[in-house]
């Protein structure tokens, strides 16, 4: 090859080569420099050219600036290469790594690598370092670097914490030294499977300086290209390990509740089959477990109580209701109802759709028993009652009537004995056949004021002078013998006429002033004045009379059961006095009520319409 | 003795008015009280008579009045009257000792006889109490020794026993005996034993 191709070969290959070269003659001035040199130094070919390679190097310590480098060392030789701060043409200055060495002929070869660059790079990779570091330092897991031996050769602050070991005694210390299961053989066991399948996962117990024994789930890996190194993950899960505890304990609790509950529970699929149920369950519906597992609530429960629960059941299942309770039959096996008190709930998805529901079913037949006795013994009670009130009712008629009855007869009777004895007292016989007339009259208002109440609706009534009936009941009562006590008639003058049925409001009045007669009697004897006052006034388009006695009052609690039917406080009255009274007045579109102030005696009111 | 009277306790002027005329009618006496109180104000204890008691009365009822009369150891027949069958009532009355119970309407002529039977029992009943008080009086109107020397006789001793034990005379003895006879008005022993037993003066054998 000639020498002029040896030449371009050999520039275009110096100039193609990444590092920046030059080389210096014996005199260490510059006869060859590349490409890369020229663009490091900022210089052309031909500012090189004869350049001594002291010029390129800014921090040379004067004294060896002169004479040349060559005159120490004609051919300096740095063969392992010596950090310089060079000098650009422009005079800034790098970092540069020379390295120079001798050629044949006194030449000097002179290789730069720009130290700039690698810095930047050194500079990046610790930065990146310090992040990874400071992730393993905040990673709440503990971090090991393990070497395949075993040794500890890296440790977080995390797990120095949990440890309890100080940093410099973990990193004496082997991974069998902290591992509480497994023995040091196990170990090395484990980390040579680790090294073949390049990770693992598992729990396992670590031991602390003091002695405390704690839950770990390890994670480790192994990097073959990362120096053989095995890195280790350490998660303390003694807070998970407590949850799980707490969560196996409630559940067995659970199923003992659910097992030895008094009242039966079960676990119902939404389409309603049994799914699980506990014995008492079982006991209460007569299935043995196996039957009833093959079954629906629908299937077991009374047809009259299933449209009920079917209803309540979709609105839990659609989740408009929460729970529902109701009363109901399941139909047992082999025949028979039980009763019992249904409570379910449901058991939703996430999404709220009903996985399961809860049936939690207590026995009731008992209470059911009971409560049919005590409703029969109400009947009973009721029953009595009707009788009891039926037969007060029947003494009161056949007292009313035996009265006047009694009379008839006895007259009757003393003038068959007047005229037996030939009639010897005209004016006694008279007044026997009178009497009796009289009295059989009497016996026939009876009857009548019973039909008139008894069809109240037809009462016959004509316009009447209320002063008028309130002096007649006075009459009837006089007749009666209620004589001695004083009464005062305060009768409003010009009263407008009522419209009313004589026979029974004079049967009201009777009534009312009789009782205020009575009331009077009972209080204490000459400790008031007896009277009675009887007024009569205009309230609105009604009449009112008001029957005011001196008596002891009525108690308040008294006082709104009075008009009662059978309620009396008389020994043997029979409580109907007021109560036909009340019903009396009503059915003439009147009112009548009753107003006391204790020991200040009490007034019975009652109001009747005009006539007009 | 004065005439035993009907007494007719009614609140009900007409059967009050009507049972008094029957009564009356069949000659006896009658008095009439509107109430168990007017009753008890008229009360004479000495009055011999029956009484006609409704039982259905205010403020005193016919059973109150009864129970009031028992207290005073009234012995007069007392026959009820009632609107109405009531047994428990009825029942009661008769334990209390009611002479009869006639339901109302009464049959006069049943009225009449019960009334005729109560007075004569009545009447009977205080001419054992007149004669009684006589007995009494004359017994009490004995001398200490007369009633000694009976005392003795009724218990069986002669005279001559009761003579040694009394430390008195057979003679003295003889004559206290004949004045015990004479005042007493018994004819023999035997009668004066009789009348010393009805005033409980020595118990019945």
């Amino acid at each position: 090859m000639p020498d002029d191709l040896k030449n371009i070969i050999c520039r275009w290959l110096l100039d193609r080569a990444d590092i920046p070269l030059l080389v210096t003659d014996a005199d260490g001035a510059v006869v060859l420099s590349n490409a890369g040199a020229q663009s490091l130094f900022g210089r052309s070919t031909e500012q090189f050219s004869g350049l001594r390679l002291e010029t390129l190097i800014a921090d040379l310590p004067d004294g060896k600036r002169q004479p040349s480098l060559a005159s120490h060392a004609p051919t300096p030789s740095y063969e392992s290469g010596r950090k310089i701060s060079a000098r650009r043409l422009d005079g800034g200055e790098f970092l540069a790594r020379l390295r120079a060495s001798p050629l044949e002929g006194g030449l000097t070869l002179a290789l730069f690598e720009d130290l700039a660059e690698h810095e930047r790079i050194e500079q990046a990779l610790s930065e990146q370092e310090l992040q990874y570091r400071a992730i393993i330092e905040t990673a709440a897991d503990g971090f090991w670097i393990v070497a395949g031996d075993g040794r500890i050769l890296a440790i977080n602050d995390s797990y120095v914490r949990r440890s309890g070991y100080s940093r410099d005694e973990l990193l004496s210390m082997r991974v069998s030294d902290l591992e509480a299961i497994e023995s040091p053989s196990d170990v090395s066991a484990h980390i040579e499977k680790v090294l073949a399948n390049g990770s693992d996962q598992f729990e396992t117990l670590h031991r602390t300086k003091s002695g405390e024994v704690w839950p770990v789930e390890i994670f480790v890996s192994y990097w073959a290209n990362a120096g053989g190194r095995l890195f280790v993950f350490a998660r303390d899960i003694t807070a998970r390990k407590l949850t799980q505890e707490a969560l196996r304990e409630s559940e067995a609790r659970f199923r003992a509740i659910f097992e030895h509950a008094a009242v039966g529970i079960a676990q119902l699929a939404p389409d309603g089959r049994w799914l699980r149920m506990n014995d008492k369950l079982c006991e209460i519906v007569g299935y043995p477990r196996e039957e009833l597992q093959k079954r629906t609530f629908q299937s077991i429960t009374h047809p009259d109580d299933l449209g009920a629960d079917l209803d309540l059941a979709r609105q839990l299942l659609a989740g408009e209701i929460e729970h529902y309770q109701m009363e109901k039959r399941y139909l047992r096996k082999g025949g028979g109802t039980v009763w019992v008190n249904l409570t379910a709930t449901a058991v939703r998805h996430p999404d709220g759709s009903a996985d399961y529901a809860i049936a939690a079913v207590e026995d009731i037949s008992e209470r059911k028993r009971a409560e049919a006795a005590l409703k029969d013994l109400q009947l009973e009670m009721e029953q009595l009652t009707r009788q009891q009130a039926a037969r007060q009712t029947v003494t009161a008629i056949a007292h009313e009537l035996n009265q006047p009855l009694s009379a008839v007869a006895a007259y009757a009777e003393a003038a068959l004995s007047l005229l037996r004895a030939g009639n010897p007292q005209p004016e006694q016989l008279r007044h026997a056949l009178e009497g009796s007339a009289q009295q059989a009259q009497r016996a026939g208002s009876v009857v009548r004021e019973l039909m008139a109440f008894l069809n109240k609706n037809e009462i016959a009534t004509e316009p009447l002078d209320l002063n008028d009936l309130v002096r007649r009941a006075l009459d009837q009562i006089n007749m009666d013998g209620h004589d001695g006590i004083a009464i005062h008639l305060e009768l409003a003058n010009g009263l407008a006429p009522v419209r009313a049925n004589r026979l029974q409001v004079e049967k009201v009045l009777v009534n009312i002033i009789k009782n205020g007669i009575e009331a009077m009697h009972d209080a204490a004897a000459g400790k008031r004045s007896i009277s009675l006052t009887i007024r009569t006034s205009v309230e609105g388009s009604m009449a009112r009379a008001a029957v005011c006695d001196s008596g002891a009052g009525i108690a308040t609690d008294t006082l709104h059961r009075i008009f009662d039917p059978f309620f009396t406080t008389k020994p043997d009255g029979l409580g109907m006095g007021l109560a036909i009274s009340r019903t009396i007045i009503e059915s003439h579109g009147g009112r009548l009520w009753a107003e006391s102030v204790q020991d200040a005696g009490a007034c019975f009111n009652f109001t009747l319409p005009f006539a007009a | 003795m004065s005439r035993a009277i009907v007494f007719i306790v009614d609140d009900d002027a007409a059967v009050r008015d009507s049972l008094g005329l029957l009564c009356e009618t069949a000659g006896l006496e009658v008095e009439r009280h509107d109430s168990a109180e007017s009753f008890l104000s008229a009360y004479r204890p000495q009055q011999p008579g029956c009484l006609v008691l409704d039982v259905r009365m205010g403020p005193m009822s016919g059973p109150e009045l009864h129970a009031e009369l028992s207290r005073r150891a009234s012995q007069l027949p007392i026959i009820y009257l009632t609107g109405h069958g009531d047994i428990p009532m009825s029942v009661r009355a008769f334990k209390a000792g009611a002479e009869d119970f006639l339901t109302k309407p009464v049959n006069g002529a049943e009225l009449l006889e019960r009334v005729h039977a109560a007075l004569q029992k009545s009447r009977e009943m205080f001419d054992r109490q007149a004669k009684l008080a006589v007995r009494r009086q004359r017994l009490a109107d004995l001398t200490p020794r007369e009633r000694e020397v009976m005392l003795l006789a009724l218990a069986g001793y002669a005279n001559k026993a009761i003579a040694s034990k009394m430390g008195i005379s057979h003679r003295t003895v003889e004559a206290h005996r004949a004045r015990v006879l004479q005042k007493t008005g018994a004819a023999t022993m035997v009668e004066l034993a009789r009348i010393a037993e009805d005033c409980e003066l020595v118990p019945r054998p």
